[in-house]
Protein backbone atom coordinates (compact mmCIF):
# COMPACT_ATOMS: atom_id res chain seq x y z
CA UNK A 1 0.00 0.00 0.00
CA UNK A 2 1.23 3.50 -0.72
CA UNK A 3 0.89 6.14 1.64
CA UNK A 4 -2.73 7.82 1.03
CA UNK A 5 -4.28 10.52 2.83
CA UNK A 6 -7.93 9.51 1.88
CA UNK A 7 -7.62 6.15 3.36
CA UNK A 8 -5.73 7.39 6.48
CA UNK A 9 -8.66 10.00 6.79
CA UNK A 10 -11.39 7.41 6.55
CA UNK A 11 -9.58 5.03 8.45
CA UNK A 12 -9.87 7.60 11.13
CA UNK A 13 -13.46 7.54 10.91
CA UNK A 14 -13.38 3.86 10.59
CA UNK A 15 -15.09 3.46 7.31
CA UNK A 16 -12.91 1.11 5.37
CA UNK A 17 -13.82 -2.11 4.94
CA UNK A 18 -12.33 -4.61 6.86
CA UNK A 19 -9.52 -5.86 4.27
CA UNK A 20 -8.89 -1.30 3.59
CA UNK A 21 -8.36 -1.56 7.57
CA UNK A 22 -5.93 -4.01 8.06
CA UNK A 23 -3.99 -3.14 5.09
CA UNK A 24 -4.16 0.26 6.35
CA UNK A 25 -3.42 -0.73 9.92
CA UNK A 26 -0.01 -3.00 8.44
CA UNK A 27 1.62 -0.20 6.32
CA UNK A 28 0.98 2.08 9.55
CA UNK A 29 3.06 0.31 11.63
CA UNK A 30 5.73 0.77 9.16
CA UNK A 31 5.26 4.13 7.95
CA UNK A 32 6.46 7.36 10.66
CA UNK A 33 5.32 9.89 7.97
CA UNK A 34 1.37 8.15 7.65
CA UNK A 35 1.73 7.86 11.61
CA UNK A 36 2.82 11.54 12.07
CA UNK A 37 -0.05 12.50 9.33
CA UNK A 38 -2.75 10.46 10.53
CA UNK A 39 -2.32 12.13 14.05
CA UNK A 40 -2.31 15.81 12.03
CA UNK A 41 -5.65 14.40 9.92
CA UNK A 42 -6.76 13.65 13.68
CA UNK A 43 -5.90 16.52 15.03
CA UNK A 44 -7.85 18.92 12.13
CA UNK A 45 -10.79 16.88 12.18
CA UNK A 46 -11.29 17.82 15.98
CA UNK A 47 -10.83 21.23 15.38
CA UNK A 48 -13.28 21.22 12.31
CA UNK A 49 -16.16 19.62 14.09
CA UNK A 50 -15.18 21.95 17.54
CA UNK A 51 -15.60 25.03 15.58
CA UNK A 52 -18.77 23.63 13.41
CA UNK A 53 -20.81 22.49 16.58
CA UNK A 54 -21.19 25.95 17.52
CA UNK A 55 -23.48 26.24 14.82
CA UNK A 56 -25.62 23.79 16.62
CA UNK A 57 -29.00 25.12 17.51
CA UNK A 58 -29.72 25.53 21.41
CA UNK A 59 -32.00 23.02 22.30
CA UNK A 60 -35.00 25.08 22.79
CA UNK A 61 -34.93 26.30 19.24
CA UNK A 62 -36.08 23.03 17.36
CA UNK A 63 -39.41 22.73 15.95
CA UNK A 64 -41.97 20.35 16.88
CA UNK A 65 -41.38 17.63 13.98
CA UNK A 66 -45.46 17.29 14.12
CA UNK A 67 -45.90 20.91 14.13
CA UNK A 68 -44.22 20.89 11.53
CA UNK A 69 -45.93 18.03 9.66
CA UNK A 70 -48.90 19.82 10.13
CA UNK A 71 -47.86 22.67 8.64
CA UNK A 72 -46.33 20.89 5.63
CA UNK A 73 -50.35 19.56 5.19
CA UNK A 74 -51.50 22.89 5.86
CA UNK A 75 -49.15 24.72 3.47
CA UNK A 76 -49.09 27.56 6.11
CA UNK A 77 -46.07 30.09 5.92
CA UNK A 78 -43.70 29.80 8.55
CA UNK A 79 -44.20 31.82 12.61
CA UNK A 80 -41.04 30.21 13.65
CA UNK A 81 -40.50 33.37 15.17
CA UNK A 82 -43.63 33.76 17.46
CA UNK A 83 -43.99 30.03 18.44
CA UNK A 84 -42.74 29.07 21.22
CA UNK A 85 -40.42 26.07 21.55
CA UNK A 86 -41.02 23.06 22.88
CA UNK A 87 -38.98 21.75 25.29
CA UNK A 88 -38.60 17.88 23.97
CA UNK A 89 -39.94 16.22 21.20
CA UNK A 90 -43.58 16.12 22.20
CA UNK A 91 -44.45 13.87 19.38
CA UNK A 92 -42.57 11.49 20.04
CA UNK A 93 -43.18 10.88 23.50
CA UNK A 94 -47.25 10.74 22.68
CA UNK A 95 -46.32 8.47 19.75
CA UNK A 96 -44.45 5.76 21.91
CA UNK A 97 -47.10 5.90 24.57
CA UNK A 98 -49.80 5.25 21.89
CA UNK A 99 -47.85 2.51 20.54
CA UNK A 100 -47.32 1.07 24.28
CA UNK A 101 -51.22 1.56 23.90
CA UNK A 102 -51.67 0.24 20.71
CA UNK A 103 -49.74 -2.48 21.60
CA UNK A 104 -51.38 -3.02 24.66
CA UNK A 105 -54.57 -3.39 23.05
CA UNK A 106 -53.28 -6.13 20.39
CA UNK A 107 -52.67 -7.96 23.17
CA UNK A 108 -55.59 -9.60 23.48
CA UNK A 109 -55.55 -12.26 26.17
CA UNK A 110 -58.18 -15.15 27.12
CA UNK A 111 -60.21 -17.69 25.48
CA UNK A 112 -62.95 -17.23 22.67
CA UNK A 113 -63.92 -14.59 24.48
CA UNK A 114 -60.74 -12.22 24.51
CA UNK A 115 -59.16 -9.74 27.14
CA UNK A 116 -56.34 -7.60 25.72
CA UNK A 117 -54.38 -7.58 28.50
CA UNK A 118 -50.89 -5.49 28.81
CA UNK A 119 -50.70 -6.76 31.79
CA UNK A 120 -50.32 -10.18 30.38
CA UNK A 121 -48.39 -8.75 27.42
CA UNK A 122 -46.00 -7.62 29.50
CA UNK A 123 -45.63 -11.07 31.37
CA UNK A 124 -45.62 -13.48 28.58
CA UNK A 125 -46.68 -13.99 25.08
CA UNK A 126 -47.40 -10.90 23.27
CA UNK A 127 -44.44 -9.03 23.49
CA UNK A 128 -43.48 -12.07 21.29
CA UNK A 129 -45.82 -10.61 19.00
CA UNK A 130 -43.39 -8.32 16.70
CA UNK A 131 -44.51 -9.89 13.47
CA UNK A 132 -48.26 -9.67 14.19
CA UNK A 133 -47.81 -6.26 15.95
CA UNK A 134 -45.58 -5.05 12.55
CA UNK A 135 -48.53 -6.50 10.49
CA UNK A 136 -50.64 -5.00 12.50
CA UNK A 137 -49.28 -1.91 13.09
CA UNK A 138 -51.61 0.14 10.55
CA UNK A 139 -54.31 -0.41 12.37
CA UNK A 140 -55.27 2.27 15.29
CA UNK A 141 -56.21 -0.36 17.43
CA UNK A 142 -56.95 -3.91 17.39
CA UNK A 143 -58.73 -5.39 20.47
CA UNK A 144 -61.83 -7.03 21.84
CA UNK A 145 -63.48 -5.30 25.09
CA UNK A 146 -66.34 -4.65 26.90
CA UNK A 147 -63.83 -1.92 29.44
CA UNK A 148 -60.66 0.15 29.24
CA UNK A 149 -58.93 0.16 31.92
CA UNK A 150 -55.81 2.40 32.71
CA UNK A 151 -52.74 1.59 34.46
CA UNK A 152 -50.39 4.87 35.02
CA UNK A 153 -46.84 4.13 34.73
CA UNK A 154 -44.05 6.28 35.15
CA UNK A 155 -40.90 7.40 32.71
CA UNK A 156 -39.02 4.60 34.50
CA UNK A 157 -41.31 1.74 33.79
CA UNK A 158 -42.44 3.24 30.15
CA UNK A 159 -38.27 2.59 29.61
CA UNK A 160 -38.59 -0.98 31.14
CA UNK A 161 -41.50 -1.83 29.40
CA UNK A 162 -39.98 -0.56 25.90
CA UNK A 163 -36.62 -2.84 26.86
CA UNK A 164 -38.94 -5.82 27.34
CA UNK A 165 -40.39 -5.01 23.87
CA UNK A 166 -37.34 -4.92 22.18
CA UNK A 167 -36.39 -7.83 23.41
CA UNK A 168 -39.41 -9.90 22.11
CA UNK A 169 -38.93 -7.90 19.24
CA UNK A 170 -35.58 -9.36 18.46
CA UNK A 171 -37.23 -12.98 19.24
CA UNK A 172 -35.65 -14.03 22.68
CA UNK A 173 -39.08 -15.06 23.02
CA UNK A 174 -40.21 -17.07 19.77
CA UNK A 175 -41.91 -15.98 17.01
CA UNK A 176 -44.96 -16.30 15.67
CA UNK A 177 -46.07 -17.66 12.28
CA UNK A 178 -48.12 -15.15 10.82
CA UNK A 179 -51.03 -17.44 9.53
CA UNK A 180 -52.57 -14.68 7.46
CA UNK A 181 -51.16 -10.88 6.08
CA UNK A 182 -53.33 -8.22 6.47
CA UNK A 183 -55.27 -7.14 3.41
CA UNK A 184 -54.49 -4.02 1.57
CA UNK A 185 -56.70 -1.01 2.57
CA UNK A 186 -59.95 -1.08 -0.26
CA UNK A 187 -61.53 2.53 -0.62
CA UNK A 188 -65.33 1.99 -0.16
CA UNK A 189 -67.80 5.25 -1.13
CA UNK A 190 -70.45 4.22 1.65
CA UNK A 191 -71.23 2.86 4.88
CA UNK A 192 -73.43 0.29 2.98
CA UNK A 193 -70.66 -0.99 0.94
CA UNK A 194 -68.34 -0.95 3.85
CA UNK A 195 -70.83 -2.79 6.18
CA UNK A 196 -71.47 -5.27 3.39
CA UNK A 197 -67.30 -5.87 3.06
CA UNK A 198 -67.12 -6.26 7.22
CA UNK A 199 -70.42 -7.70 7.98
CA UNK A 200 -71.52 -5.60 10.74
CA UNK A 201 -72.97 -2.26 10.69
CA UNK A 202 -70.62 0.21 10.09
CA UNK A 203 -71.58 4.09 10.92
CA UNK A 204 -70.44 7.22 9.64
CA UNK A 205 -70.47 10.75 11.40
CA UNK A 206 -73.94 12.60 11.17
CA UNK A 207 -72.43 15.78 11.96
CA UNK A 208 -68.25 16.83 11.58
CA UNK A 209 -67.01 19.77 12.87
CA UNK A 210 -67.77 23.08 10.98
CA UNK A 211 -65.35 23.00 7.95
CA UNK A 212 -64.37 19.17 8.16
CA UNK A 213 -64.66 17.17 4.94
CA UNK A 214 -64.21 13.68 4.48
CA UNK A 215 -60.77 12.19 3.20
CA UNK A 216 -60.76 8.52 2.69
CA UNK A 217 -62.53 5.61 3.62
CA UNK A 218 -61.51 2.34 3.83
CA UNK A 219 -61.80 -1.00 5.25
CA UNK A 220 -59.03 -3.60 5.63
CA UNK A 221 -58.70 -7.45 6.23
CA UNK A 222 -56.58 -7.85 9.27
CA UNK A 223 -53.93 -10.57 10.19
CA UNK A 224 -53.95 -14.03 11.91
CA UNK A 225 -51.18 -15.50 13.81
CA UNK A 226 -50.23 -18.49 15.43
CA UNK A 227 -47.51 -18.58 18.06
CA UNK A 228 -46.52 -21.59 20.71
CA UNK A 229 -44.29 -21.08 23.56
CA UNK A 230 -42.68 -23.97 25.45
CA UNK A 231 -41.99 -24.27 29.15
CA UNK A 232 -38.62 -23.05 28.97
CA UNK A 233 -39.03 -20.25 27.36
CA UNK A 234 -42.10 -19.12 29.44
CA UNK A 235 -40.21 -19.50 32.78
CA UNK A 236 -37.10 -17.49 31.01
CA UNK A 237 -39.81 -14.35 29.93
CA UNK A 238 -40.77 -14.60 33.99
CA UNK A 239 -36.87 -14.76 34.70
CA UNK A 240 -36.08 -11.79 32.67
CA UNK A 241 -39.35 -9.82 34.03
CA UNK A 242 -38.42 -10.72 37.93
CA UNK A 243 -41.48 -11.59 37.70
CA UNK A 244 -42.31 -14.17 40.96
CA UNK A 245 -45.35 -15.89 42.59
CA UNK A 246 -47.15 -16.61 39.54
CA UNK A 247 -47.39 -20.90 38.51
CA UNK A 248 -47.41 -21.69 34.89
CA UNK A 249 -50.00 -23.82 33.94
CA UNK A 250 -49.52 -27.76 33.74
CA UNK A 251 -49.04 -27.73 30.02
CA UNK A 252 -45.70 -28.34 27.85
CA UNK A 253 -46.91 -25.28 25.17
CA UNK A 254 -49.10 -22.69 25.10
CA UNK A 255 -50.72 -22.04 21.97
CA UNK A 256 -51.88 -18.85 21.32
CA UNK A 257 -53.91 -17.63 18.37
CA UNK A 258 -54.76 -14.75 17.12
CA UNK A 259 -57.19 -13.35 14.60
CA UNK A 260 -57.84 -10.03 14.27
CA UNK A 261 -61.20 -9.22 11.51
CA UNK A 262 -61.83 -6.30 9.42
CA UNK A 263 -61.14 -2.67 10.25
CA UNK A 264 -63.22 -0.05 8.73
CA UNK A 265 -61.23 3.27 8.70
CA UNK A 266 -63.04 6.74 7.92
CA UNK A 267 -60.69 10.24 8.03
CA UNK A 268 -61.55 13.86 8.03
CA UNK A 269 -59.44 16.71 7.73
CA UNK A 270 -60.07 20.27 8.03
CA UNK A 271 -56.62 22.15 7.39
CA UNK A 272 -54.24 20.53 9.54
CA UNK A 273 -56.74 19.23 11.77
CA UNK A 274 -57.62 15.52 10.97
CA UNK A 275 -59.74 12.93 12.72
CA UNK A 276 -59.71 9.01 12.49
CA UNK A 277 -62.59 6.76 13.46
CA UNK A 278 -61.98 3.24 13.54
CA UNK A 279 -64.59 0.36 13.90
CA UNK A 280 -63.41 -3.20 14.48
CA UNK A 281 -64.86 -6.56 15.76
CA UNK A 282 -62.38 -7.22 18.22
CA UNK A 283 -59.86 -9.79 17.70
CA UNK A 284 -60.01 -13.60 18.21
CA UNK A 285 -57.67 -14.62 20.81
CA UNK A 286 -57.61 -18.64 21.72
CA UNK A 287 -55.55 -19.22 25.06
CA UNK A 288 -55.27 -22.31 26.57
CA UNK A 289 -57.30 -22.78 30.20
CA UNK A 290 -55.42 -22.82 33.53
CA UNK A 291 -53.84 -19.55 33.63
CA UNK A 292 -54.05 -17.58 36.41
CA UNK A 293 -54.67 -14.34 34.58
CA UNK A 294 -55.56 -12.69 38.01
CA UNK A 295 -51.87 -13.61 39.23
CA UNK A 296 -50.60 -12.89 35.72
CA UNK A 297 -52.45 -9.57 35.93
CA UNK A 298 -50.85 -8.70 39.73
CA UNK A 299 -47.33 -9.58 39.01
CA UNK A 300 -47.80 -7.54 35.59
CA UNK A 301 -48.99 -4.13 37.75
CA UNK A 302 -45.78 -5.06 40.13
CA UNK A 303 -43.78 -4.81 37.11
CA UNK A 304 -45.30 -1.80 36.36
CA UNK A 305 -44.26 -0.11 39.21
CA UNK A 306 -47.36 -0.59 41.64
CA UNK A 307 -47.24 -1.82 45.19
CA UNK A 308 -47.53 -5.48 45.56
CA UNK A 309 -50.78 -4.44 47.69
CA UNK A 310 -52.25 -2.29 45.22
CA UNK A 311 -51.53 -4.80 42.36
CA UNK A 312 -52.85 -7.60 43.75
CA UNK A 313 -56.60 -5.55 44.52
CA UNK A 314 -56.58 -3.82 41.10
CA UNK A 315 -55.70 -7.51 39.43
CA UNK A 316 -58.70 -9.38 41.53
CA UNK A 317 -61.23 -5.93 40.75
CA UNK A 318 -60.49 -6.38 37.11
CA UNK A 319 -62.73 -8.98 35.03
CA UNK A 320 -60.11 -10.11 33.05
CA UNK A 321 -62.24 -11.47 30.24
CA UNK A 322 -63.52 -8.44 29.34
CA UNK A 323 -61.39 -5.55 30.23
CA UNK A 324 -58.35 -4.03 28.07
CA UNK A 325 -55.88 -2.47 30.23
CA UNK A 326 -54.01 0.42 28.79
CA UNK A 327 -50.27 1.34 30.39
CA UNK A 328 -50.26 5.16 30.25
CA UNK A 329 -47.09 6.87 30.52
CA UNK A 330 -48.02 9.80 33.17
CA UNK A 331 -45.97 11.92 32.40
CA UNK A 332 -47.06 11.95 28.55
CA UNK A 333 -50.46 11.52 28.42
CA UNK A 334 -53.53 11.97 31.10
CA UNK A 335 -57.13 10.24 30.68
CA UNK A 336 -60.59 10.40 32.05
CA UNK A 337 -63.67 8.65 31.68
CA UNK A 338 -66.58 10.38 29.18
CA UNK A 339 -69.51 9.52 28.26
CA UNK A 340 -69.56 8.83 24.44
CA UNK A 341 -72.09 7.06 22.18
CA UNK A 342 -74.21 6.40 25.09
CA UNK A 343 -72.01 4.40 26.85
CA UNK A 344 -68.81 5.10 28.78
CA UNK A 345 -65.34 5.31 27.29
CA UNK A 346 -61.82 6.65 27.74
CA UNK A 347 -60.30 10.26 26.50
CA UNK A 348 -56.34 10.12 26.47
CA UNK A 349 -55.11 13.46 26.25
CA UNK A 350 -51.43 14.32 25.94
CA UNK A 351 -49.90 16.63 28.95
CA UNK A 352 -47.69 18.68 26.27
CA UNK A 353 -48.68 20.79 23.44
CA UNK A 354 -48.72 17.19 21.54
CA UNK A 355 -51.85 17.45 19.00
CA UNK A 356 -52.93 14.12 19.48
CA UNK A 357 -55.67 12.57 21.33
CA UNK A 358 -57.90 9.83 21.20
CA UNK A 359 -61.36 8.97 22.50
CA UNK A 360 -61.87 4.62 23.05
CA UNK A 361 -65.59 3.14 23.65
CA UNK A 362 -66.92 -0.16 23.11
CA UNK A 363 -70.56 -0.27 22.09
CA UNK A 364 -72.29 -3.84 20.84
CA UNK A 365 -69.33 -5.21 20.04
CA UNK A 366 -67.74 -3.09 18.01
CA UNK A 367 -64.65 -1.23 19.30
CA UNK A 368 -64.42 2.52 18.24
CA UNK A 369 -61.27 4.94 18.25
CA UNK A 370 -61.70 8.53 17.36
CA UNK A 371 -58.27 9.92 16.57
CA UNK A 372 -57.51 13.80 16.59
CA UNK A 373 -54.66 15.76 15.44
CA UNK A 374 -55.25 19.36 15.90
CA UNK A 375 -58.19 19.60 17.52
CA UNK A 376 -59.19 19.84 21.09
CA UNK A 377 -61.78 17.26 22.90
CA UNK A 378 -64.79 18.81 22.18
CA UNK A 379 -64.75 18.33 18.81
CA UNK A 380 -63.25 15.11 19.08
CA UNK A 381 -66.80 13.66 20.96
CA UNK A 382 -68.41 15.55 18.98
CA UNK A 383 -67.24 13.55 15.77
CA UNK A 384 -67.89 10.23 18.02
CA UNK A 385 -71.43 11.35 19.41
CA UNK A 386 -72.63 12.02 15.88
CA UNK A 387 -71.89 8.18 14.69
CA UNK A 388 -74.95 7.45 13.24
CA UNK B 1 -23.47 14.45 -11.13
CA UNK B 2 -23.91 11.43 -13.51
CA UNK B 3 -24.49 8.52 -10.70
CA UNK B 4 -27.78 9.52 -9.23
CA UNK B 5 -28.99 6.16 -7.46
CA UNK B 6 -32.77 8.02 -7.75
CA UNK B 7 -32.52 8.72 -11.27
CA UNK B 8 -31.45 4.98 -11.86
CA UNK B 9 -33.34 2.83 -9.82
CA UNK B 10 -36.53 1.64 -11.24
CA UNK B 11 -39.22 4.09 -9.65
CA UNK B 12 -41.89 2.42 -8.08
CA UNK B 13 -45.47 4.15 -9.41
CA UNK B 14 -47.33 6.38 -6.76
CA UNK B 15 -50.45 3.51 -6.63
CA UNK B 16 -53.41 5.30 -5.88
CA UNK B 17 -54.89 2.36 -4.64
CA UNK B 18 -53.12 2.88 -0.99
CA UNK B 19 -53.21 6.04 -0.39
CA UNK B 20 -53.44 5.54 3.11
CA UNK B 21 -50.21 3.56 3.86
CA UNK B 22 -48.57 5.87 1.39
CA UNK B 23 -49.75 9.02 3.48
CA UNK B 24 -48.47 7.52 6.65
CA UNK B 25 -45.24 5.88 5.11
CA UNK B 26 -44.61 9.52 4.45
CA UNK B 27 -45.90 10.70 7.34
CA UNK B 28 -43.22 8.46 9.11
CA UNK B 29 -40.73 9.96 7.05
CA UNK B 30 -41.29 13.33 7.85
CA UNK B 31 -41.42 12.83 11.44
CA UNK B 32 -37.91 10.26 11.75
CA UNK B 33 -36.07 12.53 9.55
CA UNK B 34 -37.34 16.93 10.26
CA UNK B 35 -35.45 17.08 13.23
CA UNK B 36 -32.28 16.74 11.34
CA UNK B 37 -32.90 18.16 8.37
CA UNK B 38 -33.91 21.23 10.69
CA UNK B 39 -30.72 21.04 12.52
CA UNK B 40 -28.31 20.77 9.29
CA UNK B 41 -30.37 23.42 7.55
CA UNK B 42 -30.06 25.97 10.57
CA UNK B 43 -26.52 25.28 11.30
CA UNK B 44 -25.79 26.44 7.83
CA UNK B 45 -28.45 29.52 7.32
CA UNK B 46 -28.36 30.68 11.20
CA UNK B 47 -31.73 31.12 10.90
CA UNK B 48 -34.94 29.45 12.85
CA UNK B 49 -37.64 30.84 10.65
CA UNK B 50 -35.53 30.35 7.52
CA UNK B 51 -34.41 27.15 8.42
CA UNK B 52 -37.82 25.73 8.76
CA UNK B 53 -38.70 27.40 5.59
CA UNK B 54 -36.18 25.19 3.77
CA UNK B 55 -36.72 22.11 5.82
CA UNK B 56 -40.68 22.16 4.33
CA UNK B 57 -38.96 22.52 0.71
CA UNK B 58 -37.07 19.72 0.88
CA UNK B 59 -39.69 17.63 2.68
CA UNK B 60 -42.20 18.64 -0.05
CA UNK B 61 -39.90 17.35 -2.59
CA UNK B 62 -39.68 14.03 -1.13
CA UNK B 63 -43.43 14.73 -1.17
CA UNK B 64 -43.28 15.04 -4.69
CA UNK B 65 -40.94 12.33 -5.46
CA UNK B 66 -42.92 9.25 -4.25
CA UNK B 67 -40.81 6.89 -6.10
CA UNK B 68 -38.14 7.44 -3.10
CA UNK B 69 -40.26 6.54 -0.48
CA UNK B 70 -43.32 4.48 -1.60
CA UNK B 71 -41.56 1.70 -1.79
CA UNK B 72 -40.88 0.78 1.67
CA UNK B 73 -37.86 0.19 3.84
CA UNK B 74 -35.30 -0.76 1.24
CA UNK B 75 -35.21 2.80 0.23
CA UNK B 76 -34.64 4.35 3.32
CA UNK B 77 -30.89 4.56 3.31
CA UNK B 78 -31.05 6.24 0.08
CA UNK B 79 -33.77 8.71 0.98
CA UNK B 80 -32.09 10.24 4.31
CA UNK B 81 -29.47 10.95 1.76
CA UNK B 82 -31.37 12.59 -0.87
CA UNK B 83 -33.22 14.44 1.60
CA UNK B 84 -29.77 15.77 3.02
CA UNK B 85 -28.27 16.33 -0.37
CA UNK B 86 -31.75 18.29 -1.60
CA UNK B 87 -31.62 20.27 2.04
CA UNK B 88 -28.10 21.49 1.67
CA UNK B 89 -28.59 22.30 -1.97
CA UNK B 90 -31.17 24.46 -1.31
CA UNK B 91 -29.48 25.82 1.92
CA UNK B 92 -26.63 26.49 -0.34
CA UNK B 93 -28.67 28.15 -3.08
CA UNK B 94 -30.79 30.79 -0.24
CA UNK B 95 -26.88 31.78 1.21
CA UNK B 96 -25.95 32.62 -2.28
CA UNK B 97 -28.87 34.81 -3.01
CA UNK B 98 -29.03 36.19 0.34
CA UNK B 99 -25.34 36.54 1.03
CA UNK B 100 -25.12 40.51 0.66
CA UNK B 101 -28.57 40.88 1.98
CA UNK B 102 -28.85 43.11 4.77
CA UNK B 103 -31.76 40.99 6.05
CA UNK B 104 -30.13 38.46 6.82
CA UNK B 105 -27.27 40.12 8.80
CA UNK B 106 -29.92 41.44 10.83
CA UNK B 107 -31.96 38.42 11.06
CA UNK B 108 -28.90 36.66 12.27
CA UNK B 109 -28.17 38.90 15.20
CA UNK B 110 -32.46 39.06 16.13
CA UNK B 111 -31.37 35.46 16.19
CA UNK B 112 -28.66 35.55 18.74
CA UNK B 113 -30.14 38.15 21.02
CA UNK B 114 -33.33 36.24 21.07
CA UNK B 115 -32.51 32.93 21.77
CA UNK B 116 -32.36 32.96 25.56
CA UNK B 117 -28.74 31.28 25.28
CA UNK B 118 -26.91 33.93 26.66
CA UNK B 119 -28.48 36.41 28.59
CA UNK B 120 -25.45 38.45 28.97
CA UNK B 121 -25.20 41.41 25.79
CA UNK B 122 -21.62 40.62 25.67
CA UNK B 123 -21.45 36.97 25.43
CA UNK B 124 -24.32 37.11 23.03
CA UNK B 125 -22.63 39.36 20.66
CA UNK B 126 -19.41 37.00 21.14
CA UNK B 127 -21.62 33.90 20.14
CA UNK B 128 -22.93 35.61 17.55
CA UNK B 129 -19.35 36.92 16.43
CA UNK B 130 -18.33 33.19 16.68
CA UNK B 131 -20.97 31.67 14.60
CA UNK B 132 -20.55 34.16 12.09
CA UNK B 133 -16.96 33.43 11.56
CA UNK B 134 -18.09 29.81 11.19
CA UNK B 135 -20.71 30.71 8.29
CA UNK B 136 -18.19 32.83 6.75
CA UNK B 137 -15.50 30.00 6.68
CA UNK B 138 -17.85 27.64 5.39
CA UNK B 139 -19.22 30.00 2.41
CA UNK B 140 -15.64 30.95 1.68
CA UNK B 141 -15.38 27.11 0.54
CA UNK B 142 -15.91 25.49 -2.55
CA UNK B 143 -19.29 24.61 -2.20
CA UNK B 144 -19.27 20.83 -2.16
CA UNK B 145 -16.18 20.82 0.38
CA UNK B 146 -18.60 23.02 2.82
CA UNK B 147 -21.43 20.82 2.24
CA UNK B 148 -19.34 17.92 2.95
CA UNK B 149 -18.30 18.88 6.82
CA UNK B 150 -21.71 19.84 7.16
CA UNK B 151 -22.88 17.10 6.21
CA UNK B 152 -20.22 14.60 8.18
CA UNK B 153 -21.11 17.32 10.77
CA UNK B 154 -24.35 15.97 10.91
CA UNK B 155 -23.58 12.57 11.20
CA UNK B 156 -23.76 11.10 7.45
CA UNK B 157 -22.00 8.18 7.14
CA UNK B 158 -19.46 8.14 3.99
CA UNK B 159 -21.85 6.00 1.96
CA UNK B 160 -24.16 8.58 2.23
CA UNK B 161 -22.36 11.62 2.38
CA UNK B 162 -20.84 9.82 -1.10
CA UNK B 163 -24.65 9.93 -2.29
CA UNK B 164 -25.01 13.13 -0.69
CA UNK B 165 -22.83 14.99 -2.84
CA UNK B 166 -22.84 12.63 -5.78
CA UNK B 167 -19.42 11.66 -5.36
CA UNK B 168 -17.53 7.94 -5.50
CA UNK B 169 -17.30 6.21 -1.97
CA UNK B 170 -13.67 5.82 -2.18
CA UNK B 171 -13.10 9.44 -2.66
CA UNK B 172 -15.17 10.86 0.16
CA UNK B 173 -12.04 10.49 2.57
CA UNK B 174 -10.04 12.50 0.56
CA UNK B 175 -12.09 15.20 -0.35
CA UNK B 176 -12.90 15.34 3.38
CA UNK B 177 -9.39 15.32 4.17
CA UNK B 178 -9.22 18.51 1.62
CA UNK B 179 -12.40 20.13 2.52
CA UNK B 180 -11.14 20.37 6.42
CA UNK B 181 -7.40 21.98 5.52
CA UNK B 182 -9.29 24.37 3.30
CA UNK B 183 -11.97 25.16 5.90
CA UNK B 184 -9.10 25.52 8.86
CA UNK B 185 -7.40 27.84 6.33
CA UNK B 186 -10.53 29.94 5.66
CA UNK B 187 -11.01 30.08 9.28
CA UNK B 188 -7.78 31.00 10.80
CA UNK B 189 -7.86 33.85 7.97
CA UNK B 190 -10.63 35.56 9.48
CA UNK B 191 -9.22 34.79 13.17
CA UNK B 192 -5.88 36.40 12.42
CA UNK B 193 -6.03 37.37 16.17
CA UNK B 194 -5.55 33.86 17.40
CA UNK B 195 -2.07 33.71 16.96
CA UNK B 196 0.07 30.71 18.31
CA UNK B 197 -1.51 28.29 16.44
CA UNK B 198 0.43 26.48 13.67
CA UNK B 199 -1.21 25.55 10.68
CA UNK B 200 -1.72 22.06 11.16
Amino acid sequence: MKCDTGLLRAYLDDALSETERGAVAGHLAGCASCQAELAMLQKRSVQVMTRLAILEPEAGEAPDPAAALARFYAGAPAQAASRPAPGRALWANLKRSYETMKQSLLTGWRKPVTIGATAVACLLILFSFAPVRQAAADFLGIFRVRKFAVIPIDAAHTRQLEELAQLADRGAFGQPTVVREPGEPQAVASAAEASALVGFPVRVPAALPEGALPRTFNVQSGPAAHFEMDRTTMQAVLDVTQIKGVTLPDVERIVIDLDVPWVVTQSYRRGASLWTISQLRSPQVDMPAGLDLTALGAAAFEYLGMPEADAQRLAQAIDWTSTVVIPLPTEEAEFREVTVDGVTGLLLEPRSSNPHRVVLWQRDDIVYTVEGVYTDARELLLVANALK
Amino acid sequence: MTTDPWHTAAPRPYTTRQPERAAQDFDALFLAHYAEIYRLLYRIVGAREEAEDLAQEAFLRLHRSPHLWVAGEQHEHNVRAWLFRVATNLAYNALRHERRSQARQERLADNAAGNGAAPDPIEAALQMDARTTVRQALAALPARQGQLLVLRYAGLSYRELAVAVAVAPGSVGTLLARAETAFERAYRALVPAQGGEHEV
